[in-house]
């Protein structure tokens, strides 16, 4: 049984609407139409991402290796009658896959045909833990392999050195995949506890978009559900750090096969603790001053492209969780030194003289302009949607936002973020390169 | 002109001139109109000055004679998308110039910007900022810095490098072993003047192929994209396509790095291009072995014997290729040599389950199915086709993958002859 009425978001700029019912095990469902298209897709997200190391949802704390969640991500395609939850999809010809990010996990597949096949799939295969000795020591190896690939990613290494230098307690710091050492320590008992405590519907979502019939796709998931007897979902309390405003280490350097140094300036956030509407305006109001500060049109970026010190893969993007949030600044540069005291002096020079309200007005533009992009992806719409509801932040609020944004908020988060006490420098150096980096003298 | 009524998935063809073709598809799925404009040219001994030449006209029009006053334009035009590219096709290398921009219906105030959009695309291929009949000295001293950058940087991403140097050591004396971006060695010697002739004779010669799709208006659109496509005399002749090669004797090629992973890459050569009677067949049975979570490689390689987290196939059916790409263990590269190549041995000997060759039948048909909402990938298809000179469309490609039989497959199979063996392995 569902517990809610059918509720429909409508956006008249974006033309989108999508409808929402609760279930009765708390799963939360969400159906998007798109009426006329071939593809349906569909994902099955949990609250459950890297930097839920410890928890509880009773007397005793768990703490669990890091590196778990993307772990359980994987071994939840086994199961117990032997058969891989991929090979069903591939079967019927749909795709399938999942993904582990610092705060969700998340389970989909895309079809045309069989939607419902294979939406049982998903919410069996997910649900139905089976763990053993074998197949965890087994899944060991895979891993292991794809923490040797990441270690090979120059892109991958810079931002997570990045993330080590600003943080000195908080989990996000720590590698998604977890490292060869923190994997070798997980069990079927550990994988248990933490499906046992994530996976219950209570703590899920369920997000369908492609062409299909409202009524007939929820009452499927009621019967789906509803034939699981699943116990009271138990609220889960999760361990928090006290996480200090300075950055743990001001500069760090680490060296690669690559052929020119990477530079990655990272800007602690202070400004935490945001969830909802209030969450989705900061990030936008600091996207669009990052984009004023550093983006293509910047006079920053044409002097630093002129004097040949980044390419067009330089850039800048914020990023934000609940408890944390920061800014990163990056891109290859033959001289590391130069290119992070031209962004300092670029950061203190718009401080002194302020922003340019045709700036602000023409990346307010070009922002509404990526939304629409983004929003021909069914499957960006979907994972962005459930990440963002885990967040209490209703994607399709999006644009809205975008439009009420002041220049005045884009000013006041120049002066409270960007400062001079919450930068922390990583730099990656070819293997060949003898020379090392100074930080900026102040 | 009247505008042939087809399905909604479909690209219509027009031609509007000389070897120019303009292909629409009106949708409105999507929230996003794309226009891509394609120069088609041969991967020849000027491949370093014509990867350049994009990257030099895209940084100023003359209205937009910088690169922030154009990027500023964009910006202004709700975030308009734009690209200016090379990529190479078996042995033919295109110059791609590729916009996206909001659909005009999703804007406030019954704001547009097709026209615009279209106006600034014309510019950037017709009329690029040039300075006394030149482009600027520093425009050119800069791209090419960049330029040899992005060639020198091939050795960041180890999977795309091995893949890399695995076909330089297959093709080494097939143009196809060109790399688009040309090499750091010819970049030196290409001058401002020899980019200014190779811009007057690609925009005035190329053959050139149009895609647009998204919302607009189906009466005057071609009006509208003909000044992308004009040109004051004939073009330029499309060359043949080159003889596919046999393999001569299979080669082994291991090189070290500093890294963790080893890369292994298998080049084979299949002699089956695009349009060949038995291209679909060939997709299946690569399907077989390599694209799908229940494919040969997949189910022994990574899930049989633990050997890799990444593992598949691919055809490149523009030059008559297939690869298998696998990131290994550093220790066990050879252990994986052996198992990629007995699940080639099963495949070419007709050891295919009903279950394997009816999920890749299946797969490959809801692919494609679901393609048809996405006109990028379906303009892709298009054009390769086209470029092989292979008479097919998407509905006829579909209905020939759907006929395909266990007795084709087996038959293709025998096509795949390996060519070469590399191995990135690391130092210690």
């Amino acid at each position: 049984m569902f517990s809610t009425p059918i509720r429909e978001r409508r956006n008249d700029t974006l033309r989108e609407v999508v409808l929402s019912r609760r279930h009765e095990t708390g799963l939360r469902v969400y159906y998007c139409p798109r009426p006329g298209f071939q593809k349906r897709y569909c994902c099955f997200a949990t609250d459950f991402g890297s930097t839920d190391t410890r928890f509880r949802t009773n007397q005793d704390w768990s703490s669990v290796p890091d590196g778990i969640a993307h772990f359980l991500e994987h071994l939840m395609f086994k199961q117990a009658n032997g058969v891989d939850a991929m090979d069903q999809f591939s079967a019927r010809g749909a795709s399938s896959n999942a993904y582990t990010s610092f705060d969700t996990t998340n389970y989909l597949y895309s079809c045309s045909d069989q939607f419902y096949e294979n939406l049982h799939t998903l919410v069996d295969f997910v649900q139905s833990p089976f763990f053993t000795d074998e197949n965890v020591a087994k899944e060991k190896d895979i891993i292991g392999e794809e923490i040797g690939r990441a270690d090979d990613s120059p892109g991958r290494q810079l931002y997570f050195n990045m993330l080590e230098a600003l943080y000195h307690e908080h989990p996000i710091q720590k590698r998604i995949l977890g490292t060869r050492d923190t994997i070798a320590t997980i069990t079927p008992n550990s994988l248990l506890d933490c499906h046992k405590t994530f996976y219950h519907p209570g703590n899920m979502i369920l997000f369908a978009i492609g062409d299909l019939d409202a009524d007939e796709y929820f009452s499927f998931v009621d019967k789906e559900l509803s034939e699981r007897g699943y116990e009271a979902f138990l609220p889960i309390e999760r361990g928090t750090v006290s996480e200090p405003t300075s950055v743990a280490t001001k500069q760090r350097e680490d060296r690669m096969e690559i052929s020119l140094p990477r530079v990655c300036i990272g800007f602690k956030d202070r400004d935490i603790g945001y969830s909802g509407r209030p969450m989705l305006v900061r990030e936008q109001v600091t996207g669009i001053l990052l984009e004023i500060l550093f983006g293509h049109a910047s006079p920053l970026f044409e002097s630093l492209y002129e004097a040949e010190l980044v390419d067009e893969g330089f850039s800048a993007m914020y990023s934000a969780s609940i408890d944390c949030g920061y800014s990163v600044i990056a891109g290859e540069t033959p001289d590391p030194n130069a290119l992070e005291t031209r962004i300092r002096e670029e950061i203190a020079r718009v401080r002194r003289v302020g922003i340019d309200r045709d700036d602000f007005e023409r990346q307010k533009r070009a922002t509404m302009g990526h939304v629409f992009r983004q929003f021909n992806s069914l499957e960006h719409i979907a994972n962005h949607f459930c990440s963002y509801e885990f967040a209490d932040i209703d994607l399709f609020d999006l644009i809205d936002v975008l439009h009420g944004i002041e220049f005045e908020q884009v000013e006041a988060r120049l002066h409270d973020h960007l400062s001079e006490d919450s930068v922390a420098l990583s730099v990656l150096r070819p293997n060949s390169d003898d020379s090392s980096v100074e930080m900026g003298a102040q | 002109m009247p505008t042939p009524s087809s399905p909604p998935y479909r690209f219509t063809h027009h031609e509007l001139g000389d070897n120019a073709t303009v292909h629409l598809f009106p949708t409105d799925k999507s929230k996003t109109n794309r226009l891509s404009i394609y120069w088609i040219g041969d991967l020849g001994d000027d491949v370093t000055a014509r990867a350049l030449l994009p990257s030099v006209m895209a940084r100023g029009t003359k209205s937009h004679p910088s690169l922030k006053s154009v990027t500023r334009h964009l910006e202004h035009l709700y975030g308009s998308g734009f690209s200016a590219d090379v990529t190479k096709v078996g042995e033919r290398h295109l110059m791609a110039f590729r916009f996206d921009f909001v659909g005009d219906r999703y804007l406030p105030d019954g704001e547009s910007v097709l026209g615009e959009v279209i106006h600034f695309a014309r510019e950037a291929l017709h009329d690029p900022f040039l300075e006394n009949g030149s482009f600027p000295e520093a425009t050119v001293s800069q791209e090419k810095v960049a330029l040899e950058r992005h060639i020198e940087g091939l050795i960041n991403e180890k999977a795309e490098y091995a893949s890399r140097r695995c076909v330089d050591i297959a093709c080494a004396d097939e143009a196809f072993h060109r790399y688009e971006y040309g090499t750091v060695e010819d970049l030196s010697n290409v001058t401002g003047d020899q980019l200014l002739s190779l811009w007057k004779e690609e925009h005035r010669r190329a053959p050139v192929h149009v895609y647009f799709s998204g919302s607009f208006d189906e009466g005057s659109v071609l009006d509208t994209l003909a000044p992308l496509v004009e040109r004051s005399g004939d073009s330029r002749p499309v060359t043949p396509l080159p003889q596919l090669r046999s393999v001569d004797k299979p080669k082994l090629v291991v090189e070290k790095m500093d890294i963790n992973q080893a890369h292994l890459i298998h080049a084979y050569r299949t002699g089956v291009r695009f349009g060949a009677d038995s291209s679909p067949a060939l997709s299946i049975a690569s399907g077989i072995l390599g694209s799908f979570p229940h494919s040969k490689l997949f189910q022994n390689v990574r899930e049989k014997h633990g050997l890799a987290y990444a593992i598949w196939s691919s055809l490149d059916r523009s030059h008559g290729m297939m690869f298998v790409t696998a990131g290994v263990p550093a220790d066990k590269w050879e252990k994986a040599r052996d198992v990629i190549q007995e699940q080639v041995a099963d495949l070419r000997a007709g050891k295919i389950t009903d279950n394997e060759l009816q999920a890749t039948k299946l797969s490959f048909d809801s692919h494609l199915r679901m393609m048809e909402d996405s006109p990028g990938p379906l303009a892709g298809n298009d054009l390769n086709w086209r470029l092989s000179g292979a008479e097919y469309d998407h509905d006829r490609y579909r209905a020939a993958i759907d006929a395909v039989t266990r007795e084709d497959v087996v038959a293709a199979a025998q096509c795949i002859e390996l060519d070469t063996v590399y191995a990135l392995v690391p130092t210690s």
